[in-house]
């Protein structure tokens, strides 16, 4: 009953609070129909067919993402027959070489590139193209702008609602969302270029549905963020000591407090389900059951990593410390960045520490039109991932 | 109504209660005095199972606080030293949230909440948002929120912190009438005057520990015979203070910032041989007041420090 009272507080406190409804519900919602529609084609199996090219590749970058776009776009598997990689050692070298007609197109790119992506800030790759071979060099260019402009996008968005949430630093709502929208839009306009295959199944997933998927596993992660400032915020307005002095025991409060977080993850989950495949056509497969059995999973592993996050941080600077930081690299490992389906072996195996792996594989799978027998694992991963969160987080508070 | 035998407590190395025994009848209006940092918030902190004592036990109309916790609290009414309260919910809704985290039903609790916002003096503006009130209005709904369950033994940390003299008065009329109807309070304050105005029976705490316990006659009949002189003065010299202390019938002698406090036997018969004293070291004299008994004496007699330092 208590626990209910809580949580019920905790709900209307989310839904008065426009700034949260923007950022969690609308947000995900707008980026979804603007990545998806502008990158159709891409995971669609449909590759255009172009002549063998020659790539002078100058990567000054030390960082994943510009060997991602090397090894895992330029040289994926798909591209990899029609596209021969030369690597050059400097960027005038690949350059030169493209004047010495040795490389049709030349791609530089540049020093701290993954850096200035994490950060949310534009970075640069250069595209110098032999004019003589001009089809080959425009195909590779908008290849290249393409992945750019997706690691663009989304880690400027993600950037704005972390530092919203964690509102580490002030800023302007008014001002930066028309900024970003901006950019959605000049890739909204940009031509969808072919760039990785599709993922396996009966049929292959369009790029609405991959990023439907990929932002819904996404956003529901800043549900981490959300609940545990919950926490901590009671305990600095000296409402949590007060409610441990009521007649409740710690553990109802600390369910209630669980609870409410769940309830506006599913309220998420279910908002953005219903209007991406009303208002955008995404088709989320032909069992609804199992979307929904995912759905109340995730909701319920995040609701639990969040109580984890509370009772590891003493303040809210701790949380957005630590739970800033974790969301940006769960998302770009988890694959809500950049598809899963050109990540190499090696990440991948690193992407299946991450929840957002384990709601957004499923949930392609049930796109694809999976048997239940297939989403038994994950879901025994994410509620592992909630449950044991929710105990050592429960723990931990209890005894503090 | 309330025991507390042998309480203690510990923050790493620092004891900040020491032994702290007491008891409170039904129906008292005891006061828990002393500075800042003396021990009042932990007692009380223990008293409500906020705290764990490493030594001792608190019993609550014969309930222990920490084999009965949940009982206990049902008892019990904090009103705690910051306001523990919601800004972004009204006046009624924070009083509902409370008052049914104590088991009332919603009904119940609208019907209480109403009668609390009239007690508290805010029934107009029981639906504005609390983050638009101002400090004394939001205390006075922070103590609404304590009494919604109609507390046994109702527990008040420095319920008058940094608000306005007339929200003051307003809460110390409130704490007179909630014991006339028979409710216990515990009421810790460093106001002295406070605490002398509303309390029958006080504790005096000084790091950690109790150092004065009594009704307030019996604890200013310590002082019998002994009352102060403030003397202010241009400056104070050492000299000076050993010159005074040698005048038959002074007791003590302690420095301030202006000048210094003489407890002494019938000092009004001392006062020409303080001035004699003054004029003896080239000091000029300001002035020269003779102060009657209260608890402020004692405490500065026993300490030798002001509450307030």
């Amino acid at each position: 009953m208590k626990m209910w009272l809580i949580a019920w507080k905790d709900i209307r406190h989310y839904l008065a609070d426009k700034k949260t409804l923007l950022l969690m519900l609308l947000m995900p919602v707008i980026l979804t129909a603007i990545l998806g529609s502008a990158l159709k084609g891409i995971m669609n199996g449909e590759a255009q067919s172009f002549p063998e090219t020659t790539v002078a590749v100058s990567n000054e970058d030390t960082g994943t993402i510009g060997k991602m776009l090397v090894d895992d776009v330029l040289q994926s598997e798909s591209l990899k027959e029609k596209i021969h990689v030369k690597t050059a050692s400097s960027a005038v070298e690949a350059e030169k070489w493209v004047k010495e007609k040795a490389a049709d197109v030349a791609v530089i790119i540049p020093a701290r590139y993954s850096h200035t992506a994490e950060e949310g800030e534009k970075g640069k790759i250069r595209v110098v193209i032999d004019e003589t071979k001009s089809t080959r060099g425009m195909i590779v260019e908008s290849i290249v702008t393409s992945f750019a402009s997706r690691v663009d996008v989304v880690g400027r968005t993600l950037q704005m609602v972390l530092s919203d949430i964690g509102a580490t630093q002030p800023m302007s709502m008014e001002t930066i969302v028309p900024e970003v929208m901006k950019d959605i839009e000049r890739i909204a306009n940009d031509p969808g270029t072919e760039v990785t295959g599709g993922a396996a199944g009966k049929k292959a997933a369009t790029a609405m549905q991959y990023y439907a998927a990929a932002m819904l596993a996404m956003f529901l992660l800043f549900n981490l963020i959300q609940g545990a400032k919950s926490i901590l915020d009671e305990q600095s307005q000296d409402t949590l000591p007060r409610l441990w002095t009521t007649p409740t025991s710690k553990g109802s409060i600390i369910l209630g407090k669980f609870f409410g977080v769940l309830a506006f993850a599913l309220t998420q989950f279910l908002i953005f389900v219903v209007a991406t495949h009303y208002m955008f056509g995404v088709d989320w497969g032909n069992n609804p059951l199992q979307v929904a059995v995912l759905g109340i999973i995730y909701s319920f592993a995040v609701s639990g990593m969040s109580i984890l996050l509370a009772s590891l941080s003493r303040r809210e600077q701790d949380v957005d410390t630590i739970g800033v930081m974790g969301i940006q690299v769960m998302a770009i490992i988890g694959g809500s960045m950049v598809p899963l389906a050109i990540f190499p072996d090696a990440m991948l195996y690193i992407s299946k520490l991450t929840p957002n792996y384990w709601a957004l594989n499923p949930l392609l799978d049930i796109m694809m039109g999976v048997e239940w027998q297939a989403l038994l694992l994950p879901n025994l991963i994410l509620f592992a991932f909630g449950a044991i969160s929710l105990v050592v987080g429960t723990w931990r508070l209890r005894a503090r | 109504m309330l025991q507390i035998t042998d309480l203690s407590k510990s923050f790493g190395n620092r004891m900040a209660v020491k032994g702290v025994s007491f008891h409170v009848k039904r129906g008292e209006l005891f006061g828990l005095l002393g500075p800042n940092g003396a021990g009042k918030s932990t007692v009380i902190s223990m008293i409500c199972g906020l705290l764990q004592p490493d030594q001792g036990d608190v019993l609550v109309d014969g309930l222990s606080v920490q084999k009965q916790p949940v009982k206990v609290k049902e008892k019990i009414g904090v009103v705690p030293q910051d306001i523990a309260l919601y800004g972004d919910m009204s006046a009624l809704d924070n009083l509902l949230f409370w008052g049914q985290m104590y088991g009332l039903s919603r009904k119940n609790a609208l019907k209480k909440a109403e009668d609390v916002l009239e007690v508290v003096g805010l029934a107009d503006r029981k639906k504005e948002k609390l983050a638009g009130f101002s400090g004394g209005m939001k205390r006075r709904i922070n103590i609404g929120a304590a009494i919604m369950h109609e507390p046994e033994l109702l527990i008040m940390d420095e319920p008058t912190v940094g608000i306005d003299p007339q929200s003051r008065n307003h809460i110390l009329e409130m704490v007179k009438s909630f014991n006339a109807k028979g409710v216990t309070v515990i009421y810790t304050s460093h106001y002295m005057e406070e605490v002398e105005y509303l309390c029958s029976r006080i504790a005096i705490m000084d790091e950690g520990e109790i150092i004065a316990l009594g009704t307030k006659e019996e604890l200013v009949s310590r002082l019998i015979g002994v009352s102060s002189m403030e003397l202010k003065v241009d400056r104070v010299s050492e000299t000076l203070v050993e010159d005074i202390k040698k005048i038959p019938g002074v007791t003590q002698v302690t420095r301030e910032e202006e000048g210094l406090t003489i407890f002494a036997e019938n000092p009004k018969e001392r006062l020409g041989d303080v001035v004699l004293a003054a004029k003896g070291q080239g000091v000029a004299v300001t002035s020269l007041e003779v102060k009657e008994p209260n608890l402020e004496t004692l405490f500065l007699t026993i300490t030798g420090r002001k509450l307030r330092d």
